[in-house]
């Protein structure tokens, strides 16, 4: 059984199609990269793999099941979903954003944490490398550690797939290479991830799958390195690109500016 | 955290004895106790006039707090207030109607009875929720243009009104701004029972309203039924709206304001700042009205005009003090 199957899906915000024709797979344990330029319907994507929009057609399954037959409380059990940006309305300290991942296995009404919950959170805390902010304001973060306890609030969630949008958006170097220790311990954890990049070389050393997007399309569906090439990043992004082979036998794209 | 709760108790408290002391008659405390345990010739005002006036200024400041607090999370928006679905516009033409019916069918009875205020309340808010609904869901930007189109509605139609009334219901403008003139046992229970449910309920639910606090992409992907929970606090923050206006009239920047404090003062968690808002709320109600009656003595200052006095500066002073942002 996949852990993400979508078949033939269509979607208009209103009647411009933002994504047609859409079909993949994942396995358990993928690292999915989404990528395609800007406005190509990454984020839409990702949004109707969580339920939050409604295909106009096709289907949408997570563990063999329609996603549209889900109840919240039981797809929160299963797939978390870490937005492009956390924009808490009041300044809330990360233990309050953290806890909050703890909804879906908590009762609705009066829900108190017990020890094995603050562990959850802790170790959540942990495994992003964010130990130190629990009692800290969001909003006195920077986009960095804010990344980083956005991926910690689905940790607590526990799910075992994980949608992740733009995780590098914004970020300096130093915290492009953070984050994506953390999302590459995901992996490791036998965590299946979906997440829409910019960042060619980020998805190249971190994904195992690609699904290229062009204009609400689908461009291929395969290894980074057979989609990846210098032809078809050309044909999507409608700019030159070189491929250059590191010391660690990793590829890397450069776009060239002239 | 305890202690400043603690505070706060003891200052409704002493706001509660305080307002049933003072008044046109200033009764000395230690009658106040006497009469509680015995009759005395302070018994008949203190029963029939003080202590239900007092008791419903406490319960209006708490239950327009908590929904303000309520609301603010759900929307996140913090400069949403209990009167978010038009319900105070809805209400005030109700209470229009019912003073006109009263005073062309010479039946007092209307003018008592808040039922149509609460009715047009309702009717007010439904009708926001209505235009606002679009395919199974209630978009926030959609609800707030809907109040405010509510809002002009019911207020013009106020205008037109009192225009073709051609009466002299000046009593109307003392509604407008608010006032606990005149209330008794019987405006107790449902204020009461409304307040005290909301308030249960939404401090219940306050993990929920954290993270509808986060966006509603992240209160959905945790497992809230997002579109559910809002209609829940939207039907239920509006009854109680309409429970307290029907009695009190239209008390302005208390259901705003006093989240805020409550934040300030005890941190964002909704599961903390809603019951201490309603405390707040309490006590800064309460103490307006004691200002509100004993003023300009034996004249009253509609309520809406002293808590916009007092709370303002309060926030104001709070604002300088944290230097931080909501």
């Amino acid at each position: 059984m996949f852990d993400v199957e979508v078949q033939n899906l269509l979607f208009s915000y209103s009647k411009e199609i933002t994504l047609k024709d859409i079909s993949f797979a994942t396995d358990p344990g993928d690292f999915v990269g989404i990528l395609g330029p800007n406005g190509s319907g990454k984020t839409t994507l990702l949004k109707l793999i969580a339920g939050i929009l409604k295909p106009d057609k096709g289907v949408i399954k997570i563990k063999g099941k329609r996603v549209d037959s889900f109840k919240r409380r039981d797809l929160a059990r299963i797939l978390g979903f870490v937005t492009q940006e956390l924009s808490p309305l009041f300044s809330f300290t990360v233990h309050r954003i953290i806890e909050t991942g703890l909804i879906p296995h908590k009762p609705r009404l009066f829900p108190s944490l017990t020890e094995s919950d603050e562990n959850r959170i802790k170790v959540a805390l942990q495994n992003t490398g964010s130990e130190s902010f629990l009692k800290r304001s969001f909003h006195t973060l920077s986009a960095g550690e804010q990344r980083r306890v956005s991926i910690a609030r689905v940790l607590a969630q526990n799910t075992p797939i994980i949608l992740v949008d733009e995780p590098m958006a914004h970020l300096d170097p130093g915290h492009v290479v953070s984050i994506s220790r953390v999302l590459k311990k995901l992996s490791a954890d036998g965590k299946t991830i979906i997440a829409a990049f910019h960042d060619i070389n980020a998805a190249f050393s971190l994904c195992n799958k690609i699904l290229f997007l062009k204009k609400g399309e689908m461009y291929g569906y395969g290894s980074a390195e057979e989609i990846l090439t210098e032809v078809n990043l050309e044909r999507v992004y409608e700019a030159q690109f070189q491929l250059i082979k590191g010391s660690d036998s990793h590829f890397f794209v450069v776009p060239k500016f002239h | 955290m305890a202690k400043k709760f603690l505070i706060a108790s003891v200052l409704l408290l002493s706001a509660l004895l305080l307002g049933i002391c003072l008044g046109s008659v200033h009764i000395p405390i230690a009658e106040v106790l006497r009469s509680i345990v015995e009759k005395t010739r302070w018994s008949q005002i203190l029963w029939n006039v003080r202590f239900p006036r007092v008791l419903l200024s406490v319960i209006a400041g708490a239950g327009l707090s908590v929904v303000g607090n309520a609301f603010q999370g759900l929307l996140k928006n913090p400069l949403v207030d209990p009167y978010l679905l038009g319900i105070s516009s809805g209400a005030s033409f109700g209470a229009v109607v019912a003073i006109f019916l009263a005073e062309v069918l010479n039946a007092s009875f209307l003018r008592e009875v808040p039922t149509l205020t609460f009715v047009f309340g309702i009717v007010a808010a439904l009708l926001a929720l209505i235009l606002a609904r679009r395919q199974n869901t209630v978009p926030v930007t959609e609800l707030i243009l809907s109040g405010v189109l509510i809002n002009i509605l019911f207020s013009a139609a106020t205008v037109l009104f009192v225009m073709l009334a051609k009466r002299n219901i000046t009593h109307v403008y003392m509604w407008l701004f608010g006032t606990f003139s005149g209330t008794g046992w019987r405006d107790i229970p449902v204020p009461l029972l409304s307040v005290a449910g909301f308030t249960i309920l939404t401090s219940g639910l306050g993990m929920r309203l954290n993270a509808m606090s986060l966006g509603e992409t992240e209160a959905m992907t945790s497992g809230v039924e997002v579109e559910r929970l809002k209609m829940l606090v939207y039907i239920t923050g509006t009854f109680t709206t309409a429970a307290i206006v029907s009695r009190t009239g239209m008390i302005g920047f208390v259901g705003l304001i006093v989240p805020h404090m409550a934040r300030r003062i005890f941190g964002n968690d909704h599961r903390i700042s809603i019951p201490t808002s309603a405390v707040l709320g309490g006590l800064l109600l309460c103490m307006c009205d004691v200002i509100s009656r004993t003023a300009l003595s034996p004249s009253e200052i509609p309520v809406g005009v002293i808590t916009a006095f007092v709370g303002a500066p309060v926030m104001f002073v709070l604002l300088r003090r944290s230097g931080r942002s909501v």
